[in-house]
This record gives C-alpha cells, sequence and structure tokens, in this order.
C-alpha cells in the first residue's frame, strides 16, 4: 500500500486513533502534518515522527473554524510543497440521553466531529483539484448506526456517512476518492478509562471477545490513502471485528 | 503489508482471479490455481496437501442469465451451483485446517449486480448470496482468527465489456464517479488489503471497488 512521497494531513492527531494514522503513513514514507488542539501534543507526535527518521510538521489548530483550517492546510502546503491524503479525524463525545442533553451538547458535538470535516475537506480539496490527485479519509463510527445516549454522537457520524457518498461524488472527477472507516471497539485511551467491568461487558459483546488496536485503523486508513486504492470511493469500512454485522442498517 | 507464508488456494479463471494470484506470488506466497475441470472442493484439498492453507480467495464467474421468466429451472440451479454452492463448499473445505492453526483468510469476490441486476435476475440473486455467506462465516469463524470478507467488482475492463464499442465504453466511463472503469488489479489491491495479517480486525465486510457507482445505490453501507 503505497503512500511513499505523499503528504498527509491528520487532524486529530496529537494522540489515540489519529496518531496512530499519522504514525502509520510516516512509516510508509508519507510527510505528515500533525494538528491537535493542543500544542504541547501536537509538537510531541511530531517530534517523535522526527526521532523515528520520518517526516514531520505540526500544528495546533481547532478544525471546526474555518480561519484556523485556512492557516492548518496552508502550513502543510508551505511545509511540504501539496497535499495529498486529508485524514479526518478529530472527534469528541458527550454522551447525554434525550431529555439530559443540552443544546451546547449537541452543537460542540456536531460542531467538532462533522463541521471540521467539511472546512477540512473544502480547504484540502482546492489543492488536490490542481494536482489531479487526492485521497480524503474520513473517520466515523459504527456509532452512527444508534446508541443509547449518543444522539449527538451518532448523528455526526452518519452525517459523516453522508458527506462522504456526496464528496465521492463531487470530486472523483478530480482523482480524488472519498471514503470513511467506522471503527467499532478500539483500545484507546477513552476505551482505557472506562471501569474494568463496563470494559469486560464490552469486549464480551464482540464477536471474536477482543479490542481492536489503534493499528488496526491506521492500516485501513493506509489502504484508503493509498495509490492502491483508486478505483474505491463513496465507500464506508466498518473496523470493528465483525460487530456491524449485529446492526447493519436495513436499507 | 505483510502476508504469512501459507499456501494460497485461488479460485476461478477470470482476469481478476488471475491477477489475485499473481499479486499473492509477487508477495511470497504459494499460490494453488484450478486445473481445468477441477472443483474448488478439489482445489482446497490440493492446496491444503501443499503445506498450511492460510488463505482462499473465491472468484465466481458471475456471468448473465436473463430475466426470471425467461430462465428454465437449469438456468437457475447453474448460476446458483456457479457461484453461492461454489464459493460457500470451497469455504467449508478450507475452515477445518484454518481452525486447526488458527489463522485464515478468505476474500469472496462478488459482483455490484448483486444490489440489482434487471435481466439477470438469477447471477444478480446469486452475488447476494455471496454477501450473505460471507456474513454468516465471519461470525461462525472469527473466534479461530479466520477473518471472511467479501469484495464486490464494479464495471471491470475485461471481456465483454472490452469488447463492446468506443462509443459504448465511453457511455458508461461517464457513469463512474471516477471517471474511468476498473482494472482486475483494482480489484486485487482491495483483495490483498483483506488478506493481510493486518486486517485482523476486519471480519464480514462488504467492500465496493466500484469507481463509486455504488453511492448511486442504498446498499452499499
Amino acid at each position: 500500500m503505497n503512500v511513499r512521497g505523499r503528504v498527509a494531513l491528520v487532524t486529530g492527531s496529537g494522540g489515540g486513533l489519529g496518531e496512530g494514522i499519522a504514525r502509520r503513513l510516516a512509516a510508509e514514507g508519507a510527510s505528515v502534518m500533525i494538528n491537535d488542539i493542543d500544542a504541547a501534543r501536537v509538537e510531541g507526535v511530531a517530534s517523535d515522527i522526527r526521532a523515528a527518521g520520518g517526516a514531520a510538521d505540526g500544528l495546533a489548530a481547532d478544525v471546526s473554524r474555518s480561519e484556523q483550517v485556512q492557516a492548518l492546510v496552508a502550513r502543510t502546503v508551505e511545509t511540504f510543497g501539496r497535499i495529498d491524503i486529508l485524514v479526518n479525524n478529530v472527534g469528541i463525545a458527550k454522551d447525554r440521553s434525550l431529555f439530559k442533553m443540552s443544546e451546547n451538547d449537541w452543537d460542540s458535538v456536531l460542531t467538532v466531529n462533522l463541521k471540521s470535516q467539511f472546512l477540512c475537506s473544502q480547504e484540502a480539496a482546492k489543492h488536490m483539484r490542481d494536482q489531479g490527485h487526492g485521497r480524503i479519509v474520513n473517520i466515523a463510527s459504527r456509532a452512527w448506526l444508534g446508541w443509547w445516549g449518543q444522539g449527538n454522537y451518532g448523528a455526526s457520524k452518519g452525517g459523516i456517512v453522508s458527506l462522504t457518498r456526496t464528496l465521492a461524488l463531487e470530486l472523483g472527477r478530480y482523482g480524488i476518492t472519498v471514503n470513511a472507516i467506522a471503527p467499532g471497539l478500539i483500545d484507546t485511551p477513552l476505551f482505557q478509562a472506562l471501569p474494568e467491568e463496563t470494559k469486560a461487558r464490552l469486549m464480551q459483546a464482540q464477536p471474536g471477545g477482543s479490542v481492536g488496536k489503534p493499528e488496526d485503523v491506521a492500516w485501513a486508513a493506509l489502504f484508503f490513502a493509498s495509490d492502491e486504492a483508486a478505483f474505491v470511493t463513496g465507500q464506508l469500512l466498518y473496523v470493528c471485528g465483525g460487530k456491524s454485522l449485529y446492526a447493519t442498517p436495513a436499507v | 503489508m505483510t502476508l504469512r507464508t501459507y499456501v494460497a488456494a485461488v479460485i476461478g479463471h477470470g482476469p481478476v482471479a488471475t491477477a489475485i494470484a499473481g499479486t499473492l506470488g509477487h508477495s511470497g506466497a504459494t499460490v494453488v490455481r484450478p486445473l481445468p475441470e477441477e472443483t474448488a472442493e478439489a482445489v482446497v484439498a490440493r492446496a491444503a496437501s501443499v503445506g498450511p492453507l492460510g488463505v482462499l480467495v473465491n472468484c465466481p464467474g458471475i456471468g448473465s442469465s436473463g430475466r426470471a421468466e425467461e430462465l428454465t429451472d437449469a438456468d437457475w440451479a447453474d448460476a446458483l451451483t456457479a457461484v453461492v454452492t461454489s464459493t460457500g463448499l470451497a469455504c467449508r473445505a478450507a475452515l477445518p485446517a484454518m481452525r486447526q492453526q488458527r489463522f485464515g483468510r478468505i476474500v469472496n469476490l462478488s459482483d455490484r449486480q448483486y444490489l440489482a441486476a434487471p435481466g439477470n435476475v438469477a447471477f444478480g440473486a446469486a452475488a447476494g448470496g455471496v454477501v450473505s455467506l460471507t456474513r454468516a462465516l465471519a461470525l461462525d469463524a472469527i473466534k479461530d482468527g479466520i477473518t471472511v470478507n467479501c469484495v464486490v467488482a464494479g464495471t471491470v475492463d475485461v471481456g465483454q465489456i472490452a469488447a463492446l464499442t468506443e462509443e459504448e465504453r465511453e457511455r458508461l466511463r461517464k457513469l463512474h464517479p471516477v471517471g474511468r472503469l476498473g482494472s482486475p488489479e483494482d480489484v486485487a489491491n482491495a483483495a490483498m488489503f483483506f488478506l493481510s495479517d493486518e486486517s485482523a480486525y476486519i471480519t464480514g465486510q462488504t467492500l465496493f471497488v466500484c469507481g463509486g457507482v455504488s453511492i448511486y445505490s442504498s446498499l452499499s453501507v
């Protein structure tokens, strides 16, 4: 899966899944732009990648704000000369049942998770269109299928699935593919922070009884970002240990 | 990507099967291909006798049948046998060895016609059967380290498609959001993704390799 010499921007890559994706792309020879809202995390990951012999730069930015997105994409192009791969990864969760969910819970999750993907895709795709090549990989979630307390999170992830399909149609003619990944249960800091009994219950509900690793998601992101996936666009791939088989939409 | 040093059985005679076998061979796998007239099950048995069978790829020939009322009993049976039954029996034959070694990668090829195949109901239904078979087998096999996934090919520029007039081919290209038809290598690349060691947490999935045409249908998720 070739990304050698490509330039990749990974949003929310100061930790967790995004960091795993950025590290994998860098290990395969792509130059990566690290982004997070936290400058210390950005510098930590970028310097780690450089220390391992990879090419990385970083910029702290809130990717739900258009002027900061413009600055982030501009910095990527200034530093590395182009932008071939955008991984829209950043995401937050504020789970509440309907009657307890505040307007702010709704707005902040939709803004960070979904609006950021619109803004970053729009800005990066301008360069990709001019280059005649691009790969946009959107991180959705199996949660788009619906789950208690995730009205806001699930809707943001479902929005990502829809956005992916429309952008794939609009951008295909420019050599840009747009695909989405729906991770299931993954061993991220968020999972680690759960009580032991919750973790055990979640793992028991997995068809294979195990939890995935950030590397599993990074591998799928690498595939969609690669030269080899040129004919794959508008698709949603679950990286979930088979859990999606219990609940695929009855469309 | 990493591939274990297992034997790979690649069932099917078409250009996609040939491309997958070639890519697997370049990646260092020992590839076993069907002899003329050999059943899928027999190929699997022969592959398992060569060494530990880690990879099975089924590329059934998804042809054209006709409208429902035009089909004979034999047309129906032939389409289902060639596509669903042969794929299912090959999987059945491969699973014991894979379970014992607690590792296996199965990829079944289907066709975009499963979403709706006007004028080709028998093969359309058979293609859908491969998707259902893949999902059920994935759940049956995951605890033994075996993944089962489906690659759904769109319009591949070989055979009857390659034989069309340039005007017809241009019309087809325009239907594709990416502006071109697929190649056997496009499909092989997706199969290789699922066959990698690194796809351990991905099972039961259906990936369309179709240049975005599946987006016009609701079932591509």
